[in-house]
């Protein structure tokens, strides 16, 4: 099975508002898609269903959801550890595989190498998602999801994302961006997802 | 049931680096224990029976302050768990291990702290104690993760309004053992407590499995 999800009518919503109605979707685990639309159209929680961080209603739906496949996603919330270092963030999200002379690299890449036994929540928006990149680049999940790619990182940052992303593509593993609009650099191999049409 | 030792380590160190952690609440209710005899017989001599009674009641006081030490985050321990790969049933399974494993030392500090400051004994064998303590603190903590996880109770109060009957509960099937009412029905009262766990645990693992 290649697909990541196969629906052919994904309700989803909060309470009794329905965000997401009546959406037909396939999602190919190899595949890159581009999700746009406008606030309030269903973006993060698309991404959130797709990545089990879910935490709304699934209303009357026909869906297919490949649950073997590993997905992390990566948005505007935060998903390390504040109490702990970066180092042991590291560690726990890695379960152990984590090892500084090995991923050093990856580490020094993202410019954390010496940040590593500060605690997470004295750390920059900017590094968190840092972090958070570094944590997928050695995870290496076989589908990703990142909600408003732009948000915390700069310049340098921005390049670093896309550098994974074409590595990533590479390895024939998916990715899933949401924003608001296209965004210029990441278009070349993404299938582009309009919320706004397709509902 | 798989333990996933990352989970152990890191619920320790939060522990240790938290502020509201138990080792700030425990020297709060050593210090009360003290006080609180004194000012409710209004001198400084207090009958053994009383201060038995006082043991279980601020083990109740203890056990429901570590309950509601740390308000649990469902949604954000779910980003989490999703972000580290990690099982809700390894998760249940780890965290309820390091919540023994955090608790049940405070405990046996208390009790020995408490004997030695008010000089007062409890009337069964140690090893019973020790088991007693041990079904105790599992049922406490096993309790406390199924109403923080399980239930929609966000509020620390209402936890504490609800958690609270069911730990006077466990206090009463352990107080006749502790103050040695009848020894001949002690063992009685152990299997009681034995049964009492085994169903708290299945009952709670059946919300784990179905999860």
């Amino acid at each position: 099975m290649n697909h990541l999800i196969s629906s052919k009518q994904l309700n989803l919503g909060y309470g009794n508002q329905i965000v997401i109605t009546n959406l037909n979707l396939e999602i190919d685990i190899a595949k890159n898609y581009f999700v746009i639309g406008k606030n309030g159209a269903g973006k993060s929680t698309l991404l959130n269903f797709l990545s089990n961080n879910f935490e709304g209603n699934i209303f009357n739906s026909n869906f297919e959801l490949n649950s073997k496949v590993s997905i992390l996603e990566t948005g505007v919330e935060q998903n390390l550890i504040n109490e702990l270092t970066l180092k042991e963030n590291f560690e726990f999200f890695t379960n152990g595989i984590f090892n500084l002379n090995i991923h050093n690299n990856i580490v020094e890449k993202y410019k954390l190498n010496h940040f590593l036994n500060d605690r997470y929540s004295i750390f920059s928006s900017g590094m968190k998602k840092r972090s958070e990149l570094v944590l997928i680049e050695i995870n290496e999940p076989d589908f990703l999801c990142i909600d408003e790619p732009l948000n915390f990182l700069d310049t340098e940052g921005v390049k670093l994302l896309k550098e994974l992303l074409i590595k990533r593509t590479n390895n024939k593993k998916g990715n899933l961006i949401a924003s608001q609009q296209l965004l210029d650099i990441f278009n070349d191999d993404f299938k582009v997802i309009n919320l706004d049409e397709i509902q | 049931m798989k333990f996933n030792k990352y989970i152990f380590q890191k619920e320790l160190k939060i522990e240790l680096r938290n502020n509201i952690s138990l080792y700030l609440i425990t020297p709060t209710v050593i210090s009360l224990i003290i006080l609180l005899p004194l000012l409710s017989q209004n001198k400084f001599f207090i009958d053994n029976e009383l201060f038995l009674i006082l043991e279980l009641l601020f083990l109740l006081i203890f056990s429901t302050l570590f309950s509601i030490r740390r308000k649990f985050e469902i949604k954000k321990i779910k980003r989490e768990l999703n972000f580290a790969q990690i099982s809700f049933k390894n998760y249940f399974y780890s965290k309820l291990f390091s919540e023994i494993i955090i608790f049940f030392p405070q405990v046996l500090i208390f009790l020995i702290i408490f004997s030695a400051l008010t000089n007062s004994t409890i009337n069964t064998n140690i090893f019973i104690i020790f088991i007693t303590v041990f079904l105790y603190i599992f049922n406490i903590v096993i309790s406390n993760l199924y109403f923080q996880i399980f239930t929609n109770f966000s509020n620390s109060f209402v936890q504490m309004v609800l958690i609270l009957p069911i730990y006077i509960g466990f206090i009463m099937i352990i107080s006749p053992i502790w103050l040695g009412v009848a020894p001949q029905l002690t063992m009685i009262y152990f299997m009681l407590l034995t049964g009492t766990t085994f169903l708290n645990y299945s009952f709670v693992n059946y919300f784990v499995l179905k999860s």
